[in-house]
């Protein structure tokens, strides 16, 4: 080609237009014909376009016409593209347009293997791109849409929109002002003649059309964008002419706008919404007028002749036209000024029908009245548009409607109005709405303050608004009074506790980011006053020695030493021990001096208090201020005594698993080994099995190198320990795995580049998947070699129902036959368990089950027909239900049998059984019924 | 292009449907700390290797959250303890009328984009339910349905639907009786004569297009 | 006099829509949901053959037994329009029966011996009843299509031929039964009655509506002619949607045509009977009754929807009721009924075929 000079071109063009006829040529020769053309065009676009401009146009034409063969059209598109952008085809329009439309709609499918690497919807894309890249094509491209508009099938329909959009796009808007009227009058009936879903705001509806499954529901999607693109068109309010258009537009909605009645009332105001959002100067030439027209009831009707469907049809469009501000003024971010912008005049009559929906209306209109807070929550979204006196107002109104609806759907809709209010306008809602519920609560559960707010009522509420801190703040201290207040009147425990309850409740909603000092100040000295008193040292309490109450007190401590910044946690640790140990009456964590000294060895229900503290200390920050290994006695001397209550002996043993995964360090190996050789040394029992598997625990999470030897010997026992030990071993792999609450993670940022890391609990990642992989193989083997062993066969099950399924899928091939087995047994635990596998596996490595189908289904809907244990049955339905998304011709032999044998949960005692075997059911009906 | 038939019904809102009131917010149960004692004893348990629920596991029939609980409420407290003790999860639920509309709720219509249930041409309020306790005995199902317009040519369809539904989750103990609510329809006794026709609805089950139109309806539901 | 239940067929897996029992052999047709027909041996309950594994595309919904004793021939009706008839050879049999070793294990399972003779077509939409006339030599069908339609055959059950479609009725005919010994057909239907055809004495191929009994409120779901009745007299029992199951009778001679007592008879009733309602049987129903049959020794039987079965005895002049069986499938309900021998079959939505004896 270096050698091609531009003169030869003339000669090349006209060769080819006279000697070659692509009807008679192969596809490929075909191909070369486009090819020389482009490369023509590459080279020599401007001596092209000076010189040859209508002879290359020609010769376009000439090999262009009759194509069929896809990747010669692709290359045709892009020719024609380039040259109807680049020539001048003032000349050739039609004939260039007619060579590009004879093709639309085009529908193209590749071959099963592609060998054109084409795709039909890149032909399509390819036309629509040559249609829309010259305005001149309009006159033509226009009226030929419009009238493949009426097509039947959808996915013409939804190309013809497509391209249409892309023509309204890519034209100038001198042009889309010649073809606005018909292009309007077509395609309003796309979203007039249609009922519309319901959503709560024009993106939602949007989105609903644009993942529609159907093609015939994603046209309104992509009309009301092409709407969209009209609007923005009108870029300068000096195109009267467009302006003009527009309020076409609006006119001839303006009937359907202005009655409330109207079937197309809501599709009216979607579009309008629509026009209005998508650009500011249409939102200034329309908003005024459409909101004039939705609100003519307003101003026509005496209010008492205002029925309650006008007033609902009212609030759904106006909702819509609201939509469009938020559109521009948050979306966008364009700056709002009041005192041009329209839609502040009719502020008013908005607010006015909000309060007549909630003032006035019968609160039996649920419809009605929760449409109205869903449009109190839209208003307070809309950027700069409400008042502080006007938030306060309506605040007032919606926590009346909170406190005095029956009606449980209105009540949960204001709940969740005030809860969004909340986040934004904290103040508000500590002036309006927390004094007024604060009220409700009773001073002890024999007072009735309220016959249809219950305290529980009112707590969940007060938690469900405190979405902000001011207001946590603030309810976190109210709570603590009235926790005085109670306990001084109460002698029953559960209200106590249900306010202890809400407390740790309300704390557990702060952000990790939250900082909890000044709580250490203002509201743990009296809190751990109170709680110590009423728990530890007055007898007559209601809450004396509960384990519950100190549970819940627990928790309270627990998140805010969490929260509090770590250089505050060696004292707060060195006061706590001196407080449980030392047995001093006063210091820092003490607003006034206990009325006497205590012990946590002698007042064990402290250890429940003691770990929730000691499981969020970071253990970086803060030591342990006395030996960790004459504590670690301390405690183990009192697990010996044995005198402990369940919860206490836990959080006894929480504290040991603690201490050691925390603060033991390399100079306590040698205690450890002691300890595990005392083990080997001794008789074993249940409570020393019991301490010994928390400490095992405790090492496996640090990944500490000690802990294989620990994990072997609970393996040893397996075989070697007496019956009633070996009984227990399975039990010890459950505690290993299982998540304990004390061991829960809590982060900080402290890492490098700012990463969140963990503070309070020494574990390393893939501790549990180090663990799974070492031990569950070992178990698989020896389950093999003691076949029908139930102990190891338990042990598997426990391991696996606490292991995530990264973890199981590796062992997955091996344990198979493992559950296979297990099917058979009837203990609800093993079942559960392999279940659990079968699940995963199923859905993992489906390979692997594919042989197997014959052999189990057969077995699982024998599960199904057993009496088992309502978590064995839904899982057994859950894997039928994975089952039936393997290749049709493996499951469908099985269609009739799975179908007969989910007739027996479809009449199970409990409800979650049923539903989900009317879903199994439901789905293998379907299964196989083409499309 | 025509007008749709009933383009213009009133519609309600998902949220506004009648549903199983959610536990958590279930004031009347006043459960809202028990369940939270039974989820904290449950998970104790759980690390204790001295408490012996596990062991007695080989009954199919005994759930291992099902066990007894130990007793946890001291007299004194008993005043201010909720009435219905909410410790045994082994209580059976009953087919009821809810649950009736929770299944045929989320029908389609199959000219509207909507579920029967927002269109309320099915309502709670509608569904009689008469379900033995014993489980042996027939019970009966009986549904009143509101189409949307009283010429609504796709009563029986929307009434086939209906019965596919049901027919496919319930037992076979309940007898299904679909009827139009009086008045809702011009011919009433015609339509509700072929819905309750058990051979012709068997028939029209055979049928590929109702079936797929059917099908269709159906895919809401779940 | 309680009903016993004697023996189950586990017949289908899905619904047995009907129980048909051959006049002389001691042979029973069952149909159902599966598409096929199934023939079991009453005396030994062996199942002698599936029948139409593929045949019919929809569910089989009656069956018919020829009354010949020689070459026993059933025919099957189905949802998917057509009926087919199916014969055992007994040539084959016999010829079988010489090498018994392998005899046994193909006639419990196997079609082997009973092949399809014809599959008549006709009918616009599912047949839901068909009957064989006494003599064997007319078979009736009907159905959703609004007609019954009469068939001549020949001896080989070979060659059908339509000689009569009645047309009278304004919607499905749900069921037909023939007289055991005259020409004369019962139809029962959708629009609520139930009506006689007697054929013309003039012309064979012409059949007359004689009756059109019109008392029930609801669909007439089946009909049973009385077995031996006093010469001239017909009774017919009926049952309904309605959950009543009536008697009616025939009276002796002719009806006197302009008789100021009875109300004008319609003009498709081309020739006069005098049917009156005899008796209303004492209520043993509480939801429609599918199914009735009356026994050799006047006996009537119902069951239904309600899954019960009652049994009817006349004492002079009224009618007892002499048991009833709750749950005769469990919660399913019973499409079917038929006396066989002085015993009850029940065919039920369980796939199952009951056998009941009646004790003292």
């Amino acid at each position: 080609m270096d050698n091609f000079q531009p003169e030869l071109i003339e000669t090349l063009l006209d060769d080819i237009k006279s000697n070659y006829s692509p009807t008679d040529q192969l596809a490929s020769t075909r191909y070369s014909s486009f090819d020389i053309l482009q490369h023509l065009l590459l080279r020599f676009e401007s001596y092209l376009v000076d010189h040859l401009n209508d002879k290359f146009i020609d010769t376009f034409i000439h090999i262009s016409s009759n194509e069929k063969d896809p990747k010669n059209l692709m290359e045709s598109f892009t020719l024609n593209k380039a040259i109807s952008t680049k020539f001048d085809i003032s000349s050739k329009e039609d004939d260039l347009f007619d060579c590009v439309f004879c093709y639309f709609p085009i529908s193209f499918r590749a071959p099963a293997n592609n060998p054109y690497n084409i795709t039909g919807d890149q032909l399509k894309q390819a036309l629509r791109d040559c249609l829309s890249c010259n305005a001149l094509y309009a006159k033509d491209s226009f009226p030929n849409l419009v009238e493949k508009l009426t097509s039947t099938s959808p996915s013409v329909k939804m190309d013809v929109l497509l391209t249409i959009k892309q023509c309204i796009e890519q034209y100038p808007s001198d042009t889309i002002e010649e073809y606005f009227i018909s292009l309007w009058n077509s395609l309003k009936y796309e979203i007039l003649h249609r009922e519309l879903a319901s959503a709560d705001n024009i993106n939602d509806m949007l989105k609903y059309y644009e993942n529609a499954e159907n093609e015939d529901e994603q046209t309104v999607a992509v009309t009301l964008h092409i709407f969209e693109c009209f609007s923005k068109k009108f870029s300068d309010v000096k195109q009267e002419r467009y302006a003009d258009y527009l309020i076409l537009v609006y006119d001839s909605l303006k009937e359907y706008l202005g009655d409330p009645e109207s079937a197309k009332i809501r599709q009216s105001s979607v579009i309008m919404s629509v026009f209005c959002g998508s650009n500011l100067n249409s939102y200034n030439l329309l908003i005024s007028k459409c909101l004039t027209s939705l609100l003519t009831p307003l101003k026509k009707k005496q209010p008492s002749d205002l029925t309650i469907r006008d007033q609902r049809s009212m609030l759904t469009n106006v909702s819509f036209m609201l939509d469009s501000y938020h559109e521009l003024f948050n979306e966008k971010g364009l700056a709002v000024d009041p005192s041009n912008n329209q839609l502040f005049n009719f502020k008013d009559d908005i607010l006015t029908l909000i309060n007549r929906a909630l003032l006035s209306a019968s609160t039996v209109e649920v419809t009605f009245r929760c449409l109205a807070i869903k449009l109190i929550v839209k208003l307070f979204s809309l950027a700069s548009f409400l008042e502080i006196e006007e938030c306060q107002l309506i605040v007032q109104t919606l926590t009346d409607v909170l406190l005095e609806d029956e009606n449980a759907h209105t009540f949960s809709q204001a709940l969740a109005a005030l809860s969004e209010i909340s986040k934004e306008y904290p103040m508000i809602i500590l002036e309006f709405t927390v004094p007024r519920l604060m009220v409700l609560l009773p001073d002890s559960s024999t007072t009735v303050t309220s016959k249809v707010f219950f305290k529980e009522k009112v707590l969940d509420v007060l938690l469900t608004i405190s979405d902000n801190r001011l207001i946590i703040n603030s309810v976190l201290i109210r709570l603590l009074n009235k926790l005085e207040i109670v306990l001084q009147n109460e002698n029953t425990g559960y209200y106590p506790k249900l306010l202890l309850f809400s407390l740790s409740k309300l704390l557990r909603t702060l952000s990790p980011t939250d900082s909890t000092n000044d709580y250490l100040k203002k509201f743990i000295p009296r809190f751990l006053h109170l709680v110590i008193t009423e728990i530890v040292i007055k007898k007559s309490s209601a809450i004396y020695e509960d384990p519950i109450a100190a549970e819940y007190s627990a928790r309270v401590l627990k998140e805010i030493v969490a929260k509090c910044d770590p250089s505050l946690h060696q004292k707060l640790l060195d006061d706590v021990f001196e407080l449980f140990v030392g047995e001093s009456t006063t210091n820092s964590l003490l607003y006034k001096p206990l009325e006497k000294p205590v012990n946590i060895s002698r007042n064990t229900v402290l250890f429940i208090l003691f770990a929730g503290i000691c499981s969020t200390i970071d253990y970086k920050a803060a030591k342990v201020p006395m030996d960790s290994q004459e504590f670690v006695n301390s405690i183990i001397a009192v697990l010996d005594s044995g005198k402990l209550e369940l919860a206490e002996r836990q959080a006894a043993l929480q504290a040991v698993s603690l201490v050691v995964n925390k603060w033991f360090g390399s100079e306590q190996r040698p205690y450890l080994l002691k300890k595990l050789a005392s083990m080997k040394g001794s008789e074993v029992n249940a409570g020393s099995l019991e301490i010994f598997t928390f400490v095992t625990k405790a090492l496996l999470l640090k990944n500490d190198r000690q802990s294989k030897q620990f994990v072997d010997y609970l393996i040893g026992l397996l075989e070697n320990g007496t019956e009633e030990i070996a009984r227990l071993i399975p039990k010890c792999f459950e505690i290993i795995v299982a998540e304990a609450d004390c061991f829960e993670l809590y982060r900080r940022p402290g890492g490098a580049f700012g990463k969140w890391v963990v503070f309070n609990v020494n574990v390393r990642p893939f501790y549990k998947q180090k663990f799974v992989d070492s031990t569950l193989p070992l178990l698989i083997e020896k389950f093999r070699a003691n076949v029908g062993s139930r102990n190891h066969l338990l042990a598997i099950a426990l391991i696996v129902k606490y292991s995530e399924r990264e973890i199981i899928v590796p062992h997955l091939e091996k344990i198979l036959p493992v559950v296979l087995t297990a099917l058979m047994q009837r203990s609800s635990l093993i079942l559960s368990s392999s279940l659990t596998i079968l699940e995963i596996a199923i859905e993992e490595t489906p390979e692997l089950i594919k042989g197997h189908l014959s052999t189990l289904v057969p077995r699982l809907l024998e599960v199904l027909r057993l009496k088992g244990s309502t978590e064995t049955k839904i899982k057994t339905l859950e894997c039928l239900m994975a089952l039936s998304r393997f290749p049709l011709h493996l499951v469908v032999p099985f269609k009739e049998d799975i179908i007969d044998g989910c007739v027996v949960s479809l009449d199970d005692d409990k409800r979650g059984v049923r539903r989900l075997g009317c879903d199994v059911s439901q789905v293998y009906y379907e299964l196989g019924s083409e499309e | 292009m025509t007008e749709p038939l009933n383009a213009n019904p009133t519609v309600l809102d998902v949220s506004e449907l009648p549903r199983r009131d959610d536990i958590s917010r279930d004031f009347s149960k006043r459960n809202l700390e028990k369940s939270e004692e039974q989820l904290i004893y449950s998970k104790l348990r759980t690390l204790s290797l001295l408490s012996t629920d596990y062991e007695d596991d080989d009954e199919m029939t005994t759930d291992i959250e099902e066990l007894s609980l130990p007793e946890l409420s001291d007299a004194s407290d008993s005043g201010d303890r909720p009435i219905e003790a909410d410790s045994d999860g082994s209580r059976t639920e009953p087919i009821d009328a809810q649950e009736i509309y929770d299944l045929i709720a989320p029908i389609s219509d199959p000219e509207h984009p909507l579920t029967l249930g927002q269109l309320a041409v099915v309502n709670l309020g509608d569904i009689k339910i008469t379900n033995p306790t014993e489980k042996g005995q027939i019970g009966e199902v009986l549904i009143r349905i509101t189409p949307t317009i009283t010429h609504c040519s796709l009563a029986t369809l929307i009434g086939l639907g209906i019965r596919v539904r049901l027919e496919r989750c319930l037992p076979k103990r309940f007898r299904i009786v679909i009827l139009l609510r009086k008045g809702t329809h011009q011919s009433e006794n015609q339509v509700n004569k072929q819905l309750n026709d058990k051979e012709r609805v068997s028939a029209a089950c055979e049928n590929p297009q109702l079936l797929r139109v059917i099908s269709h309806m159906l895919s809401t539901c779940q | 006099m309680p009903l016993t239940l004697e023996y189950t067929f586990e017949a289908h897996k899905t619904a047995c829509w009907a129980v048909a029992v051959h006049p002389q052999l001691q042979l029973i047709a069952t149909v159902s949901g599966d598409k096929t027909c199934k023939i079991f041996d009453l005396e030994s309950k062996q199942l002698l053959a599936t029948l139409g594994d593929g045949t019919h595309s929809k569910t089989t919904r009656c069956a018919s037994f020829k009354p010949s004793v020689d070459f026993p021939t059933v025919a099957v009706g189905s949802f998917d329009g057509t009926v087919s008839i199916w014969g055992r050879d007994l040539t084959v049999d016999e010829e079988e029966d010489e090498e018994a070793g392998s005899h046994d294990a193909s006639s419990t399972t196997g079609e082997s011996d009973w092949e399809l003779l014809a599959v008549i077509e006709g009918h616009e939409n599912e047949v839901k009843s068909v009957d064989w006339s006494h003599d064997g030599r007319y078979l009736a069908t009907c159905s959703r299509d609004k007609s019954a339609w009469i068939w001549e055959t020949d001896d080989t059950n070979e060659e059908f031929e339509c000689i009569n479609v009645i047309q009278e009725h304004d919607q499905d005919v749900k069921h037909v039964t023939w007289h055991p010994r005259e020409n004369l057909l019962a139809t029962c239907s959708y629009d609520e009655t139930c009506r006689v055809f007697r054929q013309d004495p003039y012309d064979e191929d012409d059949w007359m509506c004689v009756a059109k009994l019109d008392d029930a409120e609801g669909t007439v779901w089946s009909s049973a002619f009385e077995k031996f009745s006093e010469e001239g007299i017909v009774r017919l029992v009926t049952c309904s949607d309605d959950t009543k199951v009536r008697v009616y009778r025939k009276q002796k001679g002719a009806k006197k045509s302009n008789n100021g007592d009875i109300p004008p008879v319609p003009s498709s009733l081309k020739d006069e009977e005098e049917w009156v309602l005899e008796a209303v049987l004492p209520q043993v129903h509480d939801r429609p009754i599918y199914s009735v049959d009356w026994s050799d020794d006047g006996m009537i039987v119902s069951g239904g929807c309600d899954g019960r079965i009652g049994v009817y005895r006349e004492v002079d002049g009224k009618w007892q009721v002499v048991a009833t069986q709750e749950r005769a499938h469990g919660v399913y309900e019973i499409n079917c009924v038929k006396w066989w021998d002085g015993k009850v079959l029940s065919a039920g939505d369980d796939g199952k075929v009951k056998l009941w004896q009646l004790t003292e």
